[in-house]
């Protein structure tokens, strides 16, 4: 097996399965997210001497997952459709803030499942992206710009709106159902 | 007293914040019941998204790594013709440029000594002779004076004999 061949090999070993849980939770859809990795590991093995050594791969094949993705629905719709104004103006609430009891306390310890898979489904690609790779990945901002190719004004623009629209939607959905 | 910001929440929850803001933040949570239960609030979002996210955390389907190495063999299974071209090439250019090299190399001295000279030896054998004949004081000369050789023999020129009386008296003061 040539270096190539290995580099993939090892790859899909330690990354695989990661690759194909980012690319599910930007996709919503098991046939996707399994088209997704399967051109992503492609891409990898083509473009393996381009890797740099020392970085994060999983930042990188991130980035692949998600050039991939916006390449998919661009192929899709036409084109490729920004739901949301990429500002970073804070959102501000005035001086005083209701306090916050509010159900998304509850999910904790409660029936979460289907209710934020919901909220997350209905989410631009971009909000959730962020969301994931924030709040699930855990990376920091540069990261995720790096990932998704933009500034963090950007990032922490979409994080801000997507959470928002995340505790809006829980909440409506459990007045909806309360 | 002004309450922190849900963004200003948000960025601290996700250590994004400048080192003086994220003092400024854990300051302020400590002495606002307010602002700590919109924390608690931002943190039981992040942590519900962290437990749907394990809760249906999969493996790669086996079917998904399959494709993928087929994909790989069928991009690596046909050369290109230049490089199948290449490959019939390498050992029938390379071996007979190698002889012909180590072969250059084991005649070269030989074929430099035997490079003839730009003027052939007899033409200087003729030239000399012709020469010397013309000459008043050359080895085959007729003109040598009697006097200056032992024998008188024009032939033996090279046997001069010189007066030292002559040379004696030159050198006097």
């Amino acid at each position: 097996m040539d270096d190539q061949a290995t580099f993939l090999r090892q790859a899909m070993e330690q990354y695989g399965k990661a690759t194909y849980n980012f690319a599910f939770r930007l996709t919503r859809n098991e046939a996707d997210a399994r088209d997704l990795t399967q051109d992503a590991f492609i891409r990898v093995y083509k473009a393996w001497r381009s890797f740099q050594p020392g970085t994060s791969f999983l930042s990188w094949i991130y980035r692949i997952v998600t050039n991939l993705h916006r390449d998919e629905l661009r192929r899709r719709k036409g084109r490729y459709q920004e739901e949301l104004p990429d500002d970073n103006v804070p959102q501000e609430y005035g001086g005083e803030r209701p306090l916050a009891v509010t159900p998304i306390e509850d999910y904790v310890e409660g029936q979460l499942g289907e209710r934020l898979q919901r909220a997350l489904e209905a989410l631009s690609t971009d909000q959730r992206q962020v969301v994931v790779l924030a709040d699930i990945e855990e990376l920091s901002y540069q990261e995720i710009a790096d990932i998704a190719g933009c500034s963090i004004g950007t990032v922490r623009s979409r994080l801000h709106r997507a959470r928002a629209q995340l505790r809006r939607f829980v909440e409506h959905y459990d007045a909806l159902h309360t | 007293m002004k309450h922190l910001t849900q963004d200003q929440l948000i960025d601290y929850l996700h250590h994004a914040l400048p080192p003086e803001d994220d003092a400024a933040v854990f300051a302020h949570l400590a002495g606002c019941p307010d602002c700590q239960a919109s924390m608690r609030t931002e943190t039981a979002l992040t942590e519900a998204l962290q437990r749907e996210a394990a809760a249906e955390e999969r493996d790669l389907p086996a079917g998904v790594e399959a494709s993928i190495w087929a994909s790989v063999y069928e991009l690596a299974s046909p050369p290109s013709l230049l490089e199948r071209m290449s490959a019939w090439l390498k050992p029938i250019v390379l071996v007979p440029l190698a002889a012909v090299l180590v072969l250059g190399l084991f005649f070269a001295p030989q074929i430099f000594r035997r490079n003839p000279p730009s003027i052939d030896a007899a033409y200087y054998l003729d030239d000399h002779a012709a020469v010397n004949g013309a000459m008043p004081f050359g080895d085959a000369s007729e003109t040598i004076p009697g006097s200056l050789t032992t024998t008188g023999d024009p032939v033996n020129a090279s046997a001069v004999a010189v007066d030292p009386v002559t040379l004696t008296a030159d050198v006097r003061p």
